[in-house]
């Protein structure tokens, strides 16, 4: 199997705080993977150092190019659509997609508007948050990345938008793509995922595979996530 | 499908498959349905559908055919030999608790006995309600 | 990655809506300007062109501002960063994109002022007539006129090149600074940006008495060579912009 991602040495710091210190991550194509920690322990930093959004020291590789403007092509990121105005309706933002990104597939688009029930012509501004997070993962699936990075994708979202955004990840997500989803509330997403990665104490904590950690401890992955902080399980 | 998340998800699979060809649900020859839709129906992982059915054919119970999909075996002593594993995997089960009850292999089989009466009369008189 | 025109298209999209809409508006105050006067004392001649010219050098700095806003939006917004193109593309592109919308806005000044002078063709000349001074030859108005839209356009690019600057230091130095003296920090780092506003300024007042001393000497190669030099500070300045983009500047997260 080969890596979509490599993480070497990796540290960043903000107003002089270490958020990340020394990450090594290496995370191998075709996998589902949770990304899990407290608000706060850097789940959604790691994520816009691998975009570029944030800058640390250190080297990323996506796809074996560890240059950072090349990241972008390859990684479609739960971006919150700041660059809109409020009155931008859906249709647009899908078209500035369209234009910007070689890889966004307008049938892809289509079909993950229909199954997630998303009515284009509303505005950005009108949008509740659950309606905004659909609107966001559509844009994010519907391009053909090698990495995608969801950030947070079910924070303030009704259960029944839960269900159809993890189905479209299980529908949509390309066979040969890995998918990194971060969540600090683990037991929805948790049957999903090929692996778990946590992060705590500025780096990663752990990274196993979700079925191990099953067969290992003999406890749910929540469980298992739980009893990291409580100190519960012995950690190797 | 509800999932135990104690216990790894290809296993619950694997017995979510089993038991829909011990009810009939998947007939003899059935074709299953293909890896991603049957992921999106039991909202898990592909990878995870795709490491079950691997063990599966392993097992002799499912037979891929290149192209075509997976099939459920036609091999009826296959599938009778499933059975007879699975019944005996829940008699293990149930034996072990027992067993740790400190009751004796006779005491195990009259209760047993005795259990099955009492069900029987319950559901009865349930039906006649 | 993505082609330069893809990336002009939906940079230049908005702004061409948003100076359209201060064209609107510019038309309308001006239309209402000139009903007021029909309405109370009747249009006197010249009005036409005065009103028109005194109601767009606002809707000039109105037009500069907006642009600049957009630009300095592309820089920390994801929506943009994370377009597939290097930092070099993403900078002249965005700084392109607002520069065309500002020719665009220049062009239907133009227009404007060709047919209000029209109306007002008679008392522009009475106008022109009454002024003494040194008399120029058709091709020596035309160049002052070409010197001067030159030297305008400079300096609009220096002056965006500027204010990214000052937005980039703070945006990056933000980030290694600790959080609570951010305040204290945030005040020089202004006085900083104040600073180089007035050295803009004066560079501009120095250059505005060039130009004094251009009409009364001729020295076109001076001329020349300032509006050169203020390319030249302003592509220093976006080289300093792109680096500081490549390097440190963060986008708003999540």
């Amino acid at each position: 199997m080969t890596n979509v991602l490599a993480i070497n040495q990796l540290t960043y710091k903000h107003n002089l705080k270490t958020i990340l210190k020394d990450v090594d991550l290496t995370l191998e194509t075709g996998k589902i993977i949770g990304l899990l920690g407290e608000n706060g322990a850097g789940k959604t930093t790691l994520m816009r150092l691998i975009t570029g959004s944030a800058k640390g020291s250190g080297t990323i590789a996506v796809c074996g190019d560890s240059v950072a403007a090349h990241h972008k092509s390859h990684v479609s990121f739960t971006e919150q659509l700041r660059g809109f105005k409020p009155n931008t309706r859906i249709d647009r933002v899908a078209n500035f997609y369209r234009t910007v990104y070689p890889d966004f597939d307008g049938q892809r688009f289509e079909e993950l508007i229909t199954f997630l029930q998303i009515d284009t012509s509303l505005k950005l501004g009108a949008l509740s948050k659950g309606m905004k997070e659909k609107v966001v993962i559509a844009l994010t699936l519907a391009r053909q990345a090698q990495l995608y990075l969801l950030d947070e994708p079910f924070s303030g979202i009704d259960s029944m938008s839960r269900k159809r955004i993890i189905s479209s990840i299980i529908k949509w997500k390309p066979e040969d793509a890995t998918m990194v989803i971060s969540d600090h509330y683990v037991s929805e997403i948790a049957p999903i995922l090929d692996e778990v990665v946590i992060v705590k104490d500025q780096g990663i904590y752990a990274h196993k595979p979700s079925d191990a950690i099953r067969e290992e401890f003999g406890i749910g992955i929540e469980a298992y996530y739980e009893s990291l902080y409580e100190g519960g399980v012995k950690h190797d | 499908m509800k999932f135990d998340d104690k216990i790894p998800i290809y296993y619950q699979i694997k017995n979510y498959l089993y038991h829909e060809m011990m009810t009939g649900a998947l007939k003899p020859g059935d074709k299953l349905p293909a890896v991603r839709q049957l992921a999106v129906d039991l909202t898990v992982n592909v990878n995870t559908v795709q490491r079950a059915l691997g063990e599966m054919i392993t097992e002799g119970i499912l037979e891929s055919q290149r192209g075509k999909g997976n099939f459920v075996t036609m091999n009826e002593q296959r599938i009778t030999r499933l059975k007879e594993q699975l019944v005996m995997e829940q008699l293990e089960r149930v034996y072990e608790q027992l067993h740790a009850l400190n009751l004796t292999d006779e005491q195990i089989i009259t209760s047993l006995k005795q259990y099955i009466a009492q069900r029987g009369q319950r559901d009865d008189q349930r039906v006649s309600d | 990655m993505t082609s330069f025109g893809s990336v002009f298209k939906v940079m230049s999209k908005d702004r061409f809506r948003t100076t359209s809409k201060v064209i609107l508006a510019e038309l309308a105050v001006i239309a209402v300007t000139l009903l007021w006067s029909v309405a109370t004392r009747g249009v006197s001649s010249g009005e036409f062109f005065g009103v028109t010219a005194s109601w767009s050098g606002p809707a000039f700095l109105a037009v500069f501002i907006l642009m600049s806003v957009a630009n300095e939006h592309v820089y920390t917004r994801d929506t943009y960063r994370l377009i597939p193109v290097g930092e070099t593309k993403l900078y002249t592109t965005n700084l392109l994109s607002s520069f065309v919308m500002y020719l665009y806005f220049g062009i239907v000044q133009v227009v404007l002022y060709t047919i209000t002078a029209s109306i007002d063709a008679d008392f522009i000349k009475g106008i022109l007539d009454g002024i003494t001074g040194p008399a120029y030859t058709n091709l020596e108005a035309g160049k002052i006129v070409i010197g001067l839209l030159l030297m305008g356009l400079a300096m609009v690019i220096l002056g965006w090149t500027t204010i990214s600057l000052v937005h980039l230091v703070v945006s990056a130095t933000n980030n290694f600074l600790p959080n609570v003296s951010r305040r204290a920090i945030n005040v020089v780092l202004y006085v900083v940006v104040i600073y180089l506003v007035v050295r803009v300024a004066a560079f501009m007042l120095h250059e505005v008495n060039n130009l004094g001393g251009i009409m009364s000497t001729g020295g076109q190669g001076q001329f020349i060579l300032n509006i050169v030099g203020i390319l030249v500070i302003a592509v220093i300045e976006a080289v300093i912009n792109i680096f500081l983009l490549k390097k440190w500047v963060e986008t708003i997260p999540n």
